[in-house]
C-alpha cells in the first residue's frame, strides 16, 4: 500500500498527463463515432432493409478483438494516436448506431404523423420531436459506447498513443504492480465518473451534452488547426520500452529543437518492440529512432553468408550495418555513441579490487572461487557462456536465474559473478563492475540513429544535430542515467537535459 | 353556402387494391361534415388526403379552389387544424407546449402564445394555471384530447380536421367532448372535417354526412335525410342500429353509453333493472324522483330524471 503511494506521489504529473491524453482519444473517438453512427442510423429509419446491413457490419466490426484491430490498421495508418482512435471509433459505433436506431424507429407512429399533419419540416421535426423522444435511448447507447471506449483506450498504449495504458503497460514491463494498479484503476474511475456525469446531463439537460458535446468537438478540432498552423514541421521519434530509449530520444529532442528552431519533436516513448518500431519507420509514421548496431545486423538486415561469421569490431560492426541497411533498405544510420549495451560479466566492486581482476582474462586463475548465476538465454547463446568456455577456456559452476533474481542474488551473495546487459542501472545500485572482454566475444550493440535516407537528405540540420552525440555517452553515463530514471525516479528528459548541460551540448537554461 | 374542399374523380391504392377507386364530394365551409362508414372503408384514407398526409393517385382535391398539390405543404397544413384518433401530445412538452407548436412555428410572440394559451384554456374548462406547465402524461384522457383539439385550434386555423377523435374515450368523456365541440363550433363556425364510424357520432355531431362504403360516397345529407331516407340497403342496414325516431323507444343502453348516467362502485343488486329496459318502462319511477339502476356490461349505473331530460334535449334534430 505504501509502495502503491510513494509510486501515486512520484508519477502524479506523469498520471495527469497520461489521463488527459486517455481523455482526449476517448473523447475525441466517441463524437466521431456519434458523428458518423447517428446521422447513419437517422437515414437508415427510412431504408429498412440498409439498416439491417448496417446493424450487422457494426456488430461484426465489434467481433474482431481489439489487439487484432490495432495490428490490421498499423501497415494502413501506421501507429500512433490516428488508427488508435480509429480502432475506438470502430468499436463504438455498434452501440450508437444501435440505440439511435432502436430509439428512432420506437417513437409512436402518431406522434410523427401529428409532428407532419402541423407542418413541421425535417430538422425542426427532428429536433424538437424526434431527437428529444429518442434521447433515453440514444444517450444509452452513448454511454455503453464511452466505457467501451475509455476500457479500450487503454490498448492505444500499444500503439504509441498514450494513456492510461502506457501505466500498464510499464508496470508489467519493470514488473511494478503499483504501476498496473494505478493505470487500471484511474481508467475504471474515468468511465464511472463520465458515465455517471452523461447520465446526470441526459436526465437533466440532454440539449446541455449536445452542447458540450459540440464545445469540445470545437476546442479540438480548434487546437488541432493551431497545432498544424503554428508549427511549420513536426518529426516524430520514438523509442523503444524502457528507460534508456526514453532518455536518449529527450536528448535527440533537446539538440534538435535547440538547432532547429523551426521544427517540433513529437516524441514516442515506450514506443514497443524492434520489428514493430522498424516497419513504423518504414511507413514514415516515425522518423527517427534510436537503434543498436548489432541488433540491426541481427535482425534488419541479411548479412552476406561470406561476412556471417566473422568476428568485427564495434566500428566494423557499425560500418557493416551502416552499409546493409543502406542498401537493402534505403535507410541512414548515424554514428553511434561510445557506450555498448551488449552482454557483460559483472562482479562486485569489492571482490573485483580484493582479487585484481580488470578483464575476462584476468578470472581464470579465479575459477575455484567462482560461483556463477546466469540468465537462461545466456547459458544458451554461442556469444553467452558456450563462447566464454571456447573463446577464455573459462569453465565455471552455475546456475540458470531469472534475470532480476541474478542481482538480488549477487546482493546476498548467494553467487559472486552473473551476465548482465552493460548498461544496466542495477550495476550502480548493487555496485557491480563490468570485466573487459579482452578478446571481444560479446558482440557490439552501440546505439545510434536511424531513419530513412529521403528524410536524412530533406533534414541536414536535423542530423547535424543528432551527429552531436556520435562517440558522446561512456557506459558509466548511461548505467548513471538509468539508475536516476528506474531507481531515482527523475523523469526522463531532466536526465536528459541535465546530461547535455553538464557536457556543453546543450546551453544553460535554454527552454 | 361556400365550398371550401373538393374532391374531384380522386383514385387511390395502396400495394395494387384501390382503397378510393373513384371519389367525388365537396365539403361545405364552416360547418361540421361528417365521414362515416364501416372501419376500413377508406373515410380516415379520405381525411388525410384533404391535408397531403396522403397523395392521391389520380383526381383532384381543391382547398379553397386551389390545388392542394399547388400549396406550399407548410402553407396547406397551417391552415387545417388536426386531431387524432391517438391524441398523440408530444409527450416531452407540457400542455402549453403542445398547444404552441404551430404558433411558434409560425413566429408568434411568446406573449401573443400565452394569451391564446389561457384563453383556449378556458374555454375548454381547463383552469390554466392548474393546467399549462403540466405534463402531458399527468392528463387523464379525456383532459388530454381537449388539449389535442386546442392545439389544433391554437393558431385559429379555418379548417379542422378530426380522425376518429372520441373513439379511444370513455363515454362519459365522449359525451363531453362531444358536447364542447358542437359548444365551440356555434361560436368558431370552422369548417370541420369529422371521421368516425360510430353512426350515432355521426348523427349527433354532423351537420352533414357523408356515408361511405367500400371506397365510395353512397349518400350524403343532413342526419335526418340519412335517418328518414336512406339511399339504399347499405345505408338503411348501417344506421338500422342507430337510435330510434321515438326517444322513449330506446333502450337505457344506448343513454348510458352516450355518458349519461353516473357509475356506481357499490350497492346491492336488489333492484337493478337491465340494460335493455325501454325509457318509456321506467318513466314512472323516474318521474316520482326515484333513480333508476342499471346494470350495463357489468357495471352500475345511477340514472336521474335529469340525465334523462339532459340526454333528450340533445336527441332534439
Amino acid at each position: 500500500m505504501q509502495d502503491l503511494i510513494n509510486t501515486f506521489m512520484e508519477r502524479r504529473s506523469d498520471l495527469v498527463q497520461a489521463l488527459g491524453q486517455h481523455l482526449e482519444i476517448s473523447i475525441v473517438a466517441l463524437i466521431i463515432a456519434m458523428a458518423i453512427a447517428m446521422p447513419l442510423a437517422y437515414w437508415g429509419v427510412n431504408h429498412e432493409r440498409v439498416s439491417g446491413w448496417l446493424l450487422q457490419i457494426t456488430g461484426v466490426l465489434q467481433t474482431i478483438p481489439s489487439l487484432a484491430l490495432l495490428g490490421l490498421l498499423i501497415p494502413l495508418v501506421g501507429i500512433g494516436t490516428v488508427p488508435a482512435i480509429i480502432a475506438l471509433v470502430v468499436y463504438a459505433l455498434l452501440p450508437i448506431f444501435q440505440n439511435t436506431y432502436l430509439g428512432l424507429t420506437g417513437i409512436d407512429p402518431s406522434l410523427l404523423e401529428a409532428a407532419d399533419a402541423f407542418g413541421m419540416k425535417r430538422w425542426r421535426k427532428l429536433i424538437k420531436v424526434q431527437l428529444p423522444l429518442a434521447a433515453p435511448t440514444i444517450i444509452g447507447g452513448i454511454r455503453t459506447a464511452m466505457v467501451l471506449i475509455i476500457g479500450t483506450a487503454t490498448l492505444a498504449a500499444l500503439i504509441g498513443a498514450g494513456g492510461l495504458g502506457s501505466f500498464i503497460l510499464l508496470g508489467i514491463d519493470r514488473n511494478n504492480t503499483s504501476l498496473i494498479v494505478i493505470g487500471a484503476v484511474t481508467s475504471a474511475l474515468l468511465a464511472v465518473g463520465l458515465n455517471l456525469i452523461v447520465g446526470w446531463l441526459a436526465k437533466h439537460r440532454w440539449q446541455w451534452t449536445a452542447a458540450l458535446a459540440a464545445l469540445l468537438l470545437g476546442v479540438g478540432a480548434g487546437t488541432g488547426i493551431a497545432r498544424i498552423a503554428t508549427q511549420t514541421e513536426t518529426i516524430t521519434i520514438a523509442g523503444k520500452l524502457g528507460a534508456e530509449p526514453d532518455i536518449l530520444i529527450n536528448m535527440y529532442k533537446e539538440l534538435i529543437e535547440q538547432d532547429n528552431p523551426r521544427v517540433h519533436v513529437q516524441l514516442k516513448p515506450n514506443f514497443g518492440k524492434t520489428t514493430f518500431l522498424y516497419s513504423a519507420l518504414k511507413k514514415g509514421s516515425v522518423d527517427v529512432y534510436p537503434e543498436f548496431t548489432g541488433t540491426v545486423l541481427e535482425t534488419l538486415v541479411k548479412v552476406p553468408k561470406a561476412q556471417a561469421d566473422q568476428h568485427r569490431s564495434a566500428q566494423q560492426t557499425y560500418a557493416l550495418a551502416k552499409q546493409l541497411i543502406a542498401k537493402q533498405s534505403d535507410m541512414t544510420y548515424l554514428p553511434p555513441m561510445k557506450y555498448e549495451n551488449t552482454y557483460a560479466l559483472a562482479v562486485t566492486k569489492k571482490w573485483a579490487k580484493a582479487n585484481d581482476v580488470k578483464t575476462i582474462s584476468d578470472l581464470t586463475g579465479h575459477s575455484g572461487s567462482l560461483h556463477a548465476g546466469f540468465s537462461l538465454e545466456f547459458t544458451d547463446r554461442p556469444d553467452g557462456y558456450p563462447g566464454l568456455k571456447a573463446k577464455y577456456g573459462l569453465k565455471l559452476p552455475y546456475q540458470t536465474l531469472e534475470p532480476a533474481l541474478r542481482y538480488t542474488a549477487i546482493r546476498d551473495g548467494r553467487v559472486n559473478i552473473v551476465d548482465a546487459y552493460s548498461t544496466d542501472s542495477e550495476l550502480v545500485q548493487y555496485h557491480l563492475q563490468t570485466l573487459t572482454d579482452n578478446h571481444h566475444l560479446f558482440p557490439s550493440y552501440r546505439g545510434a540513429p536511424l531513419m530513412r535516407s529521403k528524410f536524412a537528405q530533406q533534414h541536414p540540420g536535423v542530423v547535424k544535430s543528432l551527429n552531436k552525440l556520435a562517440g558522446k555517452i561512456s557506459a558509466a553515463d548511461m548505467q548513471q542515467m538509468n539508475y536516476d530514471v528506474n531507481v531515482k525516479k527523475q523523469s526522463a528528459a531532466h536526465v536528459a537535459r541535465h546530461y547535455l548541460e553538464t557536457h556543453g551540448l546543450l546551453k544553460k537554461g535554454g527552454k | 353556402m361556400g365550398t371550401m374542399i373538393e374532391f374531384d374523380h380522386v383514385h387511390k391504392e395502396f400495394n395494387g387494391a384501390a382503397v378510393i377507386p373513384d371519389l367525388s364530394l365537396t365539403i361545405p365551409e364552416r360547418e361540421i361534415t361528417v365521414l362515416v362508414g364501416r372501419s376500413g372503408c377508406g373515410k380516415t384514407t379520405t381525411l388525410k388526403m384533404i391535408n397531403a398526409l396522403i397523395k392521391a393517385d389520380s383526381g383532384t382535391i381543391k382547398y379553397n379552389d386551389r390545388l392542394v398539390t399547388d400549396y406550399n405543404l407548410q402553407e396547406l397544413r397551417w391552415q387545417i387544424g388536426y386531431v387524432l384518433q391517438q391524441i398523440a401530445l408530444f409527450p416531452n412538452m407540457t400542455v402549453a407546449q403542445n398547444i404552441a407548436v404551430i404558433p411558434e412555428m409560425r413566429r408568434e410572440s411568446a406573449a401573443d402564445i400565452e394569451r391564446r394559451t389561457r384563453e383556449l384554456l378556458r374555454s375548454c374548462s381547463l383552469d390554466p394555471d392548474t393546467y399549462m406547465n403540466r405534463a402531458v402524461d399527468e392528463l387523464s384522457g379525456g383532459e388530454a384530447q381537449r388539449v389535442g383539439i386546442m392545439r389544433a385550434l391554437a393558431a385559429d386555423p379555418p379548417t379542422i380536421l378530426m380522425d376518429e377523435p372520441f373513439s379511444a374515450l370513455d363515454p362519459l368523456s365522449r359525451r363531453q367532448l362531444q358536447d364542447l365541440v358542437l359548444d365551440l363550433q356555434t361560436k368558431l363556425h370552422k369548417t370541420v372535417v369529422f371521421v368516425t364510424h360510430d353512426m350515432n357520432e355521426a348523427l349527433k355531431m354532423g351537420d352533414h354526412i357523408a356515408v361511405m362504403d367500400a371506397g365510395q360516397i353512397v349518400q350524403v345529407g343532413t342526419p335526418s335525410e340519412i335517418r328518414n331516407n336512406p339511399a339504399d340497403e347499405v345505408v338503411a342496414k348501417l344506421f338500422a342500429g342507430t337510435k330510434q325516431d321515438d326517444p322513449f323507444a330506446r333502450s337505457l343502453d344506448e343513454i348510458v353509453a352516450d355518458g349519461y348516467g353516473a357509475l356506481q362502485s357499490s350497492g346491492d343488486a336488489a333492484d337493478l333493472v337491465p340494460a335493455s329496459t325501454k325509457l318509456a318502462a321506467v318513466i314512472t319511477e323516474l318521474t316520482s324522483g326515484q333513480t333508476v339502476r342499471v346494470a350495463r356490461a357489468g357495471q352500475k349505473y345511477a340514472l336521474t330524471a335529469g340525465d334523462v331530460l339532459r340526454y333528450l334535449t340533445t336527441q332534439r334534430n
